[in-house]
């Protein structure tokens, strides 16, 4: 069996990774119907894949915090940083999704990674897969020197209280098969979350994953700190508007004191609280990459060396490799995809769409590709339902 | 016990009803490979739905459904709602076609029943049924069994 990985270099628009886990999604479907009418027909579902990518700003909310919660339209301009001036640019992106979990953010800095696979492939439970997209994530953790991690009740994946133990596998008496447990022995968790998880499972088969926090990527783009952590006129705090999922802006939210220059990730998590979890807080790979070190009482030169090791695409490679140990894939089963291989001829590639974007000057879903292109609501052909929030421009891609 | 009090009349009434219906629900349980279950009443024409035993030990506990609204008309196969544990939201597809007459509302509020009864007080909709002839591509119990120990 093999492992397609696509990792794509520079960030992307949100919508772009659901296209492309739609197009996979629809192929394992066409391929169950087939094979459902017919037995005696041979599978042509694709391997499982993992897509590694960094989306622009985006918060993106769960059906469970969207039922109970509703986001308002000034929440969720609070979030999206709308502003009433000509140009309105976002500072980030909403996007209600059917993923498990609440609310959390996606940005520069952090490896998102979705893996598409069909569970039954692989003999695994909704449960047992979580459990092994955990201990994936807490193994690539370890190899880019940070080994203190684990898992709670609550999702993701957090640092643990520094201790003499080291990320190990055994087997954890539950039904799972042996060898998908990683449990550091007698850890106890921090308040620090350095990987958020949230699967679907439709069909059988699975799609979104996690986001795991590499590096705190300083803005671009000239915005102001003031800008920034300005509350909205009318602060909208003083309304009962769920304020527990959403709090003012401060630094309090991060462990360390002043954030001079602001990073996507420091600042995206710190106006929320992320998986509706009160009093944690949100960390990256570089930051406990250097607290580990500065413990261990390495050298100064050291940390810069292994600060340039730790680029995305390098953390991207090390969990294909990790994951392929998960679902006992041999290294050399890894085949490194590109966009056109998932997306046919009808759905153009995102090179194709920036190209034409340039040329035109249009956004995606406004630019006249003829014929050749569809855009479809993806939240007709997922059949998914999304409670209390309608899209203003009217279309999800 | 010298005498029968009332209640122990009571009891063996209502366990001879509880038999009588066992046997007709063993006849019509119908299965998906997706792990739904669904069970049409003695009419014939409505379905109680939900997933299988095997599907909520699969999930974990489950902290949230989505169910589907009353009124909603679907196809065999289409998504009608979502059972979600805290880290993963799986996808309920309705085994039959036709119109949902009723949710169980009661798992919005104690979602956990269904890990407590997933194919009795856990279930999930229920559907009156369009087409009669989707229930014979269905599975039964022991193809059900067969399938799921694949």
């Amino acid at each position: 069996m093999r492992l397609h990985h696509l990792h794509l270099a520079r960030p992307i628009p949100y919508v772009h990774s659901l296209r492309l886990q739609e197009a996979l999604l629809e192929r394992h479907f066409a391929d169950k119907a087939a094979l459902r009418k017919d037995a005696s027909l041979t599978s042509v579902a694709p391997p499982p894949t993992l897509l590694t990518f960094q989306t622009n700003p985006t918060y993106t909310v769960g059906r469970r915090h969207l039922n109970a919660n509703p986001l308002s339209a000034s929440q969720i301009s609070f979030l999206t940083g709308n502003k009433e001036a000509q140009n309105d640019t976002s500072l980030a992106t909403f996007y209600p999704s059917p993923r498990g979990g609440l609310l959390t953010y996606h940005a520069p800095g952090q490896l998102t990674a979705y893996l598409v696979c069909n569970l039954r492939t692989h003999n695994l439970t909704p449960r047992c897969y979580i459990r092994l997209l955990e201990n994936t994530v807490m193994r690539t953790c370890a190899h880019h020197g940070v080994p203190n991690v684990m898992t709670t009740d609550d999702p993701g994946v957090w640092l643990a209280e520094r201790s003499d133990s080291s990320v190990e596998e055994m087997a954890d008496g539950t039904d799972c098969p042996a060898g998908t447990s990683v449990v550091p022995s007698g850890a106890t968790p921090t308040s620090r979350k350095i990987c958020a998880i949230g699967v679907q499972v439709s069909r059988g088969v699975t799609s979104h994953g996690i986001g795991l926090n590499v590096h705190d990527t300083p803005i671009q783009g000239g915005v102001a700190v003031e800008e920034l952590y300005t509350l909205p006129k009318g602060n909208i705090y003083t309304e009962d508007l769920g304020t527990e999922y959403m709090q003012a802006p401060s630094t309090t939210q991060l462990e360390d004191s002043t954030i001079l220059a602001p990073g996507y990730l420091s600042w995206g998590f710190s106006r929320i609280v992320a998986c509706g979890l009160q009093g944690k807080s949100v960390t990256w790979l570089s930051r406990e990459q250097q607290h580990a070190q500065e413990e261990q009482g390495v050298q100064a030169t050291q940390p810069v060396q292994s600060t340039k090791d730790l680029t995305l695409e390098r953390v991207a490679d090390s969990l294909a490799i990790e994951l392929a140990r998960s679902l006992k894939i041999e290294e050399g089963d890894i085949d490194n995809i590109l966009e056109e291989d998932i997306l046919d001829v009808e759905r153009p590639s995102w090179e194709t769409l920036r190209i034409l974007s340039d040329k035109t000057g249009k956004e995606a879903p406004e630019m006249d590709l003829g014929k050749q292109y569809r855009f479809r609501d993806l939240r007709q052909d997922t059949g998914m339902r999304i409670l209390g929030f309608e899209d203003n421009t009217g279309s999800s891609s | 016990m010298a005498s029968r009090c009332a209640e122990d009349v009571h009891d063996e009434t209502s366990l001879y009803d509880e038999f009588a219906t066992m046997t007709t629900r063993i006849m019509v349980k119908k299965y998906t490979e997706e792990h739904e279950w669904i069970e049409m009443d003695e009419g014939g024409k409505i379905g109680t739905m939900g997933i299988t035993e095997y599907a909520a030990k699969a999930l974990g506990d489950v902290v949230y459904v989505e169910l589907p609204e009353v009124g909603m008309e679907c196809n065999k196969g289409d998504t009608i709602g979502a059972v979600e544990s805290v880290k993963s939201a799986s996808d309920i597809m309705s085994p039959v076609s036709g119109k949902i007459v009723e949710s169980n509302e009661a798992l919005s509020d104690k979602p956990a029943t269904i890990n407590k009864g997933p194919e009795a007080e856990g279930w999930f909709a229920k559907i009156e049924v369009q087409d009669q002839s989707e229930l014979e591509g269905l599975m039964s119990k022991e193809e059900y069994d067969a399938f799921e120990k694949d």
